[in-house]
């Protein structure tokens, strides 16, 4: 008894030998199970990992053409590249666009102006170093056709603090503007513009998968921003002009007399900007919110929302959504009337994006990573669309517009 | 306000957004580091400008100049 015991224990074990035996030479890789014997030393060391880059290029090309409801059509190619060294912590950025504009807008028809065509070069470069937990970099942006010339400049340093959960901003730019007449000698008309900016700013990381920042932004104008080509229609006092008057009844109400329009020669305008960003993987959610105010009393609300999904590891899309809302400036009218004395109002303007607006864009993005299965993002195609209904709250030409942007993007890690 | 207290109000806020902010490791950050995880904006150039000509109320970006196609 006791000795059939002493077997049956020791079969036992034996089985559960057995079965663990077994179990383990299943949970094995094959390639071990499988294995040839070693023929090198237990202790050789691992081959090396191959090197990292230590620069890398990239190249972008977009080509974005717009069109709206107002007989105004853009076509906007832009070509850029960046040099980055990672390990050496700096970046140099450059970017070209040529912006063609054809328009025939309400404006231009109403001042019995052909179609009006233009072409804008802009050129700008920017270099970064931020070798550890702080950095700094500097840019230049010069914008130019033929009757108006931008030159910007603008630095800007960041410190990360509290092991990166807080990251700090503060920049400065410089703007010089001058803008003239097509076919008059700069020397003979222009009108000259200075902007000063200043941006404060803070990146929040507020958990492993969202983060979220605050800028507070400041910009003081100082010159003549009056467009030298847009005029002002003038009534007489007691002149009724509807909202959306078209061209035709304006010119019949009108006085003869049509002065140039005048802007305020300082305007001091303050944003501040709050954006979250979110990761739900695949799915990340961005919101932008934005207040606006300026010396001008302009009050402006601005709220934008995407939600890019990686669909696959090739394939990344989203829907876009903006919402736009703004108050007048202080001297806005619908319809300017000619004060006692027939004097002009010494205040005026004809751009109804001075105007009380509202505006909504929906559209979407679409990224086809089409590189090698090992790294697919370095070749990238893009494809971005957005539509835009404007509604003019209080404007004599215009109620409304739709307008839509496409921009066809072609990004190469060379 | 003093220059002291100006310090200290800067010192009092930093300490409190940090506090907010949760400690994760350089490990855990992998979520952070994808691209749709920027601060910059994701619009390209045209749609940049569209919106500086489009809306009154610009602000945080020299980019606009003339070429608005707007009179």
């Amino acid at each position: 008894m006791q000795l059939s015991r002493r077997a049956s224990s020791a079969a036992t074990v034996a089985l559960i030998l057995a079965v663990a035996e077994v179990a383990r030479a299943e949970e094995a890789p094959p390639t071990e199970v499988y294995a040839p014997p070693e023929e090198k030393p237990a202790d050789a060391p691992a081959p090396p990992p191959p090197p990292a880059r230590a620069i890398d290029v990239r190249a972008s090309s977009e080509a974005a053409a717009y069109a709206d409801t107002d007989h105004v059509f853009v076509v906007t190619p832009t070509i850029a590249a960046s040099i980055v060294n990672p390990t050496a912590g700096w970046t140099l950025n450059g970017r070209y666009l040529v912006d063609v504009v054809s328009a025939a807008s309400v404006d231009i028809v109403s001042t019995a102006s052909r179609r009006w065509e233009e072409i804008r070069h802009v050129g700008s470069a920017d270099v970064e170093y931020k070798p550890d937990t702080f950095g700094a970099r500097a840019g230049v942006n010069v914008s130019s056709e033929p009757d108006y010339l931008s030159v910007t400049g603008s630095a800007a340093v960041v410190k990360d603090l509290f092991d990166k959960r807080v990251t700090l901003l503060g920049g400065y730019a410089f703007g010089h503007d001058i803008a003239g007449r097509t076919g008059t000698a700069w020397s003979l008309f222009n009108r000259q513009l200075d902007r000063h900016a200043f941006k404060l700013g803070a990146t929040f990381l507020v958990d492993r998968v969202t983060v979220a920042s605050v800028v507070l932004d400041t910009i003081f104008e100082r010159g003549d921003p009056s467009k030298p080509y847009r005029y002002v229609p003038i009534f007489a006092p007691g002149t009724e002009v509807a909202r959306g008057a078209p061209p035709e009844q304006v010119a019949q109400l009108r006085l003869s007399a049509r002065p140039l329009e005048q802007l305020p020669l300082t305007r001091d305008r303050f944003a501040l900007s709050g954006r979250i960003a979110h990761r739900m993987d695949p799915l990340t959610l961005r919101g932008d919110q934005r207040v606006y105010a300026d010396s001008w009393a302009m009050i402006a609300s601005t709220t934008d929302f995407r939600a890019p999904i990686d669909v696959s590891r090739r394939v990344e899309m989203g829907p876009h959504l903006r919402f736009h809302v703004q108050k007048a400036v202080n001297f806005w009218q619908r319809a300017y009337v000619m004060q006692p004395g027939f004097d002009f109002p010494a205040l005026r303007t004809g751009d109804r994006e001075l105007g009380p607006l509202w505006s909504g864009t929906g559209g979407g993005s679409f990224r086809w990573k089409v590189g090698a299965s090992e790294h697919p993002d370095t070749f990238i195609l893009g494809l971005d669309l957005n539509v835009t209904t404007t509604q003019y709250l209080d404007d004599i030409y215009l109620t409304h517009r739709v307008s839509g942007i496409g921009a066809f993007t072609l990004e190469v890690q060379l | 306000m003093t220059r002291a207290s100006i310090v200290f109000a800067t010192a009092l806020a930093l300490s409190l957004s940090s506090a907010a902010c949760a400690r994760v490791a350089p490990y855990e950050r992998g979520a952070l580091a994808h691209p749709t995880m920027t601060m910059s904006d994701m619009g390209g150039v045209g749609e940049e400008h569209v919106r500086a000509v489009h809306e009154g109320a610009i602000g945080g970006g020299l980019s606009a100049g003339g070429g608005c196609g707007c009179n």
